[in-house]
C-alpha cells in the first residue's frame, strides 16, 4: 500500500507548554478508512490538524505524499491532498450561497472558471445537494449544512479527507445520511480519517485508533481494538451491541465473541 | 434585525448581468453627481434615473425601503439640523431656534442627497451577488501599488466580504446571547450596565472565536490571498463598456 | 405544583407574509421532579416550546403556567432555569465563580447563601473548590459546558430545562452530567431535556414527548416508547427480533443489563434443554 501519511515520533506543546500530543508514530496508507477516536482533549483533534499543516509539530515530523510540513513551502501542495470537514457547521462557510462556497477551494487553486464550474456540479451531484445551489449555507439543516462542507472540499479533489467530529451535532437521520456520504466517499478511493467519539457510527472501518493523554493507545481493527482494550478507561463509550456481546462472552456464553453489529450478534444468538 | 438590509436578489435582469465593474464605476458616477447637484431641478433627474433602473432590474420596492429604513432616523437629524441651523428667511420659532425657507429647502436638498444614495446603493447590492461584487472591487483594485503596503487585492476584497458575512453570524449569536442571559435573570431595563457586560464579554468572545474558525477553515482549503480565480469571472464586453458610456452621458449632461 | 401547557398554538411573524405555525395546540404538564424527554427533529418545534416554559415567547393562543402563575411573570424565571445549546458561549465572568453566581445574583441571593449555592453547584458536576478563582475561558469546552449548566443550577430552579445538553460531550463527561441531573430529580427538581438522542437517554427518563413540525406526536413512559414510537435503541431492536426468531425474551427492554439478563436466562434455559 502506498504511504499517504507519515507520522514519526510527533510532539506537540501548546504555547503555554502543555503538552498536546506525546511521540505519536501513525503511517496511513491510501485507500484506508481510519477512525480516530478518544475522549474530549485526549488530542484527536490536535493530531489531524498536523495533517494538513494546520499545526506544526514542536518534534518529530510529519508528511504527506513524502512532503514535510515543517517546510512551508509545502503547505499548498499538503492542503491540496488532505481536505478537512470541520464540526462547527457555521463558521466553515465563506460563500453566500452554497454555490460560491463550494467554489471557494478550486478558486483559492487559481483554476480556470470553467473547470471550477464542473468541479462544483460534481461535488454537488455527489453530495446529493444540487438543488440546494442557491441557498445560503447558513439557512439549511445541520445534515445539509454538513454536506454542503464536504462538497467543499470534494471540490478541490484531495485523496484524503480528514473529518473533525463532522456528526455531532446531528440527529440520528441527518448523522446516517452524513455517514453513508462518507462511505460513499471512501468507495471512490478516497483515504478517510473520522474523528469521532461514537463508535457505533464506524466499525465498518479498517482501523481504529484510540487517543488517550496525547497518546496513541491502540490500533487495530475495530473488532481486536474491543476485544484487547477497556476503551471505558479511555472515557469512550463502546457501542451498546459490542458492549452486549462483549458481557456475554465474558460471563462465558460461547460463540459469541464480539459482534460489531446487531446482525452479527443475531447471527451468533441464533445460527 | 432587518434582513432586507442590503441584501442581494437574485435576478436576470440587464443591470444584473452587466459587469460588476461597470456597475460599481455608474455607481462612483452617480454619486458624484448626486453631490454636485444642487437643485431640485437635479434631484429630479436622480430620482428619474433610479426609477428607471428599478424598473429595468425589476427590484423589488420592499428591498430598497429596507435599506432606507434603519437610517431614517438620521435622515431625519440632517433635516433638522439643516432647518434650524440655516441662516435666512424665518419660517417659524421653535424653542428659541429659528426655522428658516432656506434651511427647509437645504435640509430637504440634504437628506434627499442621503436618501439617493442609499437607494442606489441598495440598487447596486440587490442586484449583484456579494461574490461577484467582492471580484469586481478586486479586479479594479489590482492596478494599484497595493503590494508595496504589504496588502494584495485580494485580501481587501476578502475582507470586505468577510465582514458582510460577518453581520448575520453576530446578531445570531447577539439573540441566543440575550436569551441565555436574559433566562438567568438579567433585567435588561434595569440593569443596562450589567446588561452591556454580560452580552458584550461573550459576544467579543464569539466573534474572535468565530474569527479565527473562519480563518483555519480558509486555510485549510488553500486560501493564500494571492492567484485566486473566481467560478463568476467577469468578463468585459463591448456591452459592459457600452452601457457605462451611455450613463456616464447621461448623467453628465442631466445633472 | 406543575408546568402546564393549555392549547398552546405559536406563530412567528403573525400578520405577515413569512407568518408560520412553529406549535400546534399543545397540551402537557410536568410534575416536580420528574426526568423529561422532549424529541423530535430540527425545526420540529422542541426550541420554541422550550422558549414557552419561562416566558422568552408568549403564546399565540392557549395558556403556559408555572406553578399556577403565567410563564411570563417575572417570579417564573427563577423558577424555571433554562440552558440553551451551546451554553459555554454565555459565560462572561472573570472567574468562575462569578460566572456561576451571576445567576443567583439576579434573582436577589447575597452572602454565604450565595457562596454556598455556587460551592454545591460546581460541587454536584464534579469541580473542586478551587477551580472558582479560575478564568472559565482556559477550560476545556465540555468543562466549560458542564461550568455554564452550574450557573443555572446555583439559582435552584424548581424546573430545570437543557437544550441538546448532551451534543458533543464524551462519555465521561456525559455520565457526569446525567448522574447531576437524577441526583436533582431526587430532591424535587423537575428536569426536562431537549435532545434529538432519545434512544440513549431513556433508561434516564421518567416520561418523554415527541414533537414532529410543531405537533405533539407522542407522550408516554420510556415503556410506551419502545413499544409505540419511530426510532428505537439498538438493544430494544435486537430484543424484537430475537422475538421474531423465536426466542421468548421481552421486547420492552432499552438497556443493557436487562438485555444481558434476558438472553443470559433464555441461554441458560436452551443450553438445559440441549443437555
Amino acid at each position: 500500500m502506498t504511504l499517504m501519511i507519515e507520522i514519526q515520533d510527533l510532539l506537540y506543546s501548546y504555547p503555554d507548554g502543555t503538552i498536546a500530543l506525546d511521540s505519536v508514530d501513525l503511517h496511513i496508507g491510501k485507500g484506508e478508512f481510519v477512525v480516530i477516536a478518544g475522549r474530549n482533549g485526549s488530542g484527536k483533534s490536535s493530531l489531524v490538524r498536523h495533517m494538513n499543516a494546520l499545526l506544526l509539530p514542536s518534534g518529530g515530523c510529519v508528511s504527506v505524499n513524502r512532503l514535510c510540513t515543517l517546510q512551508k513551502k509545502n503547505h499548498p501542495d499538503i492542503r491540496k491532498a488532505i481536505g478537512m470537514v470541520f464540526q462547527g457547521p457555521d463558521s466553515q462557510f465563506i460563500g453566500m450561497t452554497v454555490e460560491e462556497d463550494v467554489a471557494f477551494g478550486p478558486e483559492n487553486l487559481g483554476l480556470p472558471p470553467l473547470r471550477i464550474r464542473e468541479l462544483v456540479e460534481i461535488s454537488l451531484e455527489m453530495m446529493g445537494i444540487s438543488e440546494l445551489r442557491f441557498h445560503s449555507p447558513r439557512s439549511l439543516s445541520g445534515g445539509q449544512k454538513q454536506k454542503v462542507a464536504i462538497a467543499g472540499v470534494l471540490a478541490m479533489e484531495p485523496g484524503c479527507i480528514v473529518f473533525d467530529e463532522v456528526t455531532s451535532m446531528l440527529d440520528p437521520f441527518s448523522r446516517k445520511d452524513v455517514l453513508d456520504a462518507v462511505k460513499r466517499i471512501h468507495a471512490k478511493g478516497t483515504t478517510v480519517i473520522y474523528v469521532t467519539h461514537r463508535l457505533e457510527e464506524t466499525i465498518n472501518a479498517d482501523r481504529l485508533v484510540i487517543m488517550d493523554s496525547g497518546k496513541v493507545v491502540a490500533d487495530a481493527s475495530p473488532r481486536d481494538v474491543f476485544l484487547q482494550h477497556d476503551l471505558e478507561m479511555y472515557g469512550i463509550e463502546l457501542p451498546p451491541v459490542v458492549a452486549l456481546s462483549r458481557m456475554l462472552t465474558r460471563a462465558g456464553f460461547p460463540g459469541i465473541g464480539i459482534a460489531l453489529t446487531k446482525d452479527e450478534l443475531l447471527e451468533a444468538l441464533c445460527p | 434585525m432587518n434582513n432586507l438590509f442590503f441584501r442581494y436578489v437574485p435576478g436576470n435582469s440587464i443591470i444584473h448581468r452587466l459587469d460588476p465593474r461597470v456597475k460599481i464605476a455608474a455607481m462612483l458616477i452617480t454619486s458624484i453627481s448626486i453631490f454636485i447637484s444642487s437643485s431640485f431641478r437635479e434631484m429630479a433627474v436622480v430620482a428619474l434615473v433610479f426609477f428607471l433602473l428599478v424598473l429595468i432590474s425589476s427590484t423589488s420596492v420592499r428591498i430598497i425601503l429596507g435599506a432606507v429604513r434603519p437610517m431614517l432616523m438620521f435622515l431625519g437629524i440632517i433635516f433638522i439640523l439643516q432647518l434650524f441651523l440655516t441662516e435666512g428667511n424665518p419660517l417659524f420659532s421653535l424653542m428659541g431656534l429659528d426655522a428658516t425657507y432656506e434651511g427647509l429647502a437645504l435640509g430637504a436638498l440634504m437628506s434627499m442627497r442621503f436618501l439617493f444614495l442609499l437607494m442606489f446603493a441598495s440598487l447596486l447590492t440587490a442586484t449583484t451577488a456579494p461574490s461577484v461584487m467582492t471580484t469586481g472591487i478586486e479586479k479594479m483594485l489590482r492596478p494599484l501599488p497595493l503590494k508595496k503596503l504589504g496588502i494584495s487585492s485580494f485580501d481587501l476584497a476578502t475582507m470586505m466580504f468577510l465582514s458582510l458575512h460577518f453581520v448575520p453570524l453576530l446578531y445570531g449569536s447577539f439573540s441566543h446571547l440575550r436569551d441565555a442571559q436574559v433566562s438567568r435573570g438579567l433585567d435588561m431595563a434595569r440593569n443596562p450596565f450589567k446588561a452591556v457586560y454580560a452580552l458584550s464579554v461573550p459576544m467579543v468572545r464569539t466573534a474572535f472565536t468565530s474569527a479565527e474558525e473562519v480563518a483555519v477553515a480558509m486555510e485549510s482549503r488553500c486560501y493564500q490571498g494571492v492567484n485566486r480565480s473566481s467560478l463568476n469571472e467577469p468578463v468585459m464586453q463591448k456591452k459592459d463598456l457600452a452601457a457605462l458610456l451611455i450613463f456616464g452621458i447621461i448623467m453628465f449632461f442631466l445633472v | 405544583m406543575s408546568i402546564d401547557i393549555r392549547n398552546l398554538t405559536f406563530r412567528y411573524n403573525p400578520g405577515t407574509p413569512l407568518e408560520n405555525t412553529s406549535l400546534k395546540d399543545i397540551s402537557l404538564s410536568i410534575g416536580k421532579g420528574e426526568f423529561i424527554l422532549i424529541g423530535g427533529e430540527i425545526g420540529s418545534g422542541k426550541s420554541t416550546l422550550v422558549r414557552h416554559f419561562n416566558g422568552l415567547l408568549k403564546p399565540s393562543s392557549g395558556q403556559v403556567t408555572v406553578d399556577g402563575m403565567a410563564a411570563h411573570a417575572k417570579k417564573v424565571k427563577a423558577r424555571v432555569g433554562v440552558l440553551f445549546q451551546f451554553p459555554q458561549q454565555q459565560l462572561f465572568g472573570r472567574t468562575v465563580f462569578e460566572d456561576v453566581a451571576f445567576g443567583p445574583r439576579n434573582f436577589g441571593l447575597r452572602g454565604n447563601e450565595l457562596e454556598e449555592q455556587v460551592y454545591s453547584a460546581l460541587e454536584l458536576l464534579g469541580f473542586d473548590k478551587e477551580i472558582c478563582s479560575n478564568s472559565p475561558f482556559h477550560l476545556s469546552g465540555g468543562q466549560m459546558r458542564l461550568v455554564a449548566i452550574a450557573g443555572v443550577l446555583a439559582s435552584m430552579p424548581e424546573y430545570l430545562v437543557l437544550d441538546e445538553p448532551f451534543s458533543g460531550l464524551d462519555a465521561e463527561n456525559r455520565t457526569t452530567l446525567l448522574s447531576a441531573l437524577k441526583h436533582l430529580t431526587t430532591k424535587g427538581t423537575s428536569v426536562i431535556v431537549v435532545s434529538h438522542r432519545i434512544p440513549d437517554l431513556l433508561s434516564a427518563a421518567d416520561r418523554i414527548f415527541l414533537l414532529d413540525h410543531g405537533n405533539l406526536v407522542f407522550g408516554g413512559t420510556p415503556v410506551d416508547y419502545v413499544k409505540h414510537a419511530p426510532y428505537l435503541p439498538e438493544i430494544t431492536c435486537l430484543m424484537k427480533e430475537m422475538r421474531r426468531k423465536g426466542f421468548d425474551v421481552r421486547d420492552d427492554i432499552f438497556h443493557i443489563d436487562d438485555a444481558f439478563s434476558e438472553i443470559s436466562r433464555v441461554l441458560n434455559t436452551k443450553g438445559a434443554v440441549g443437555k
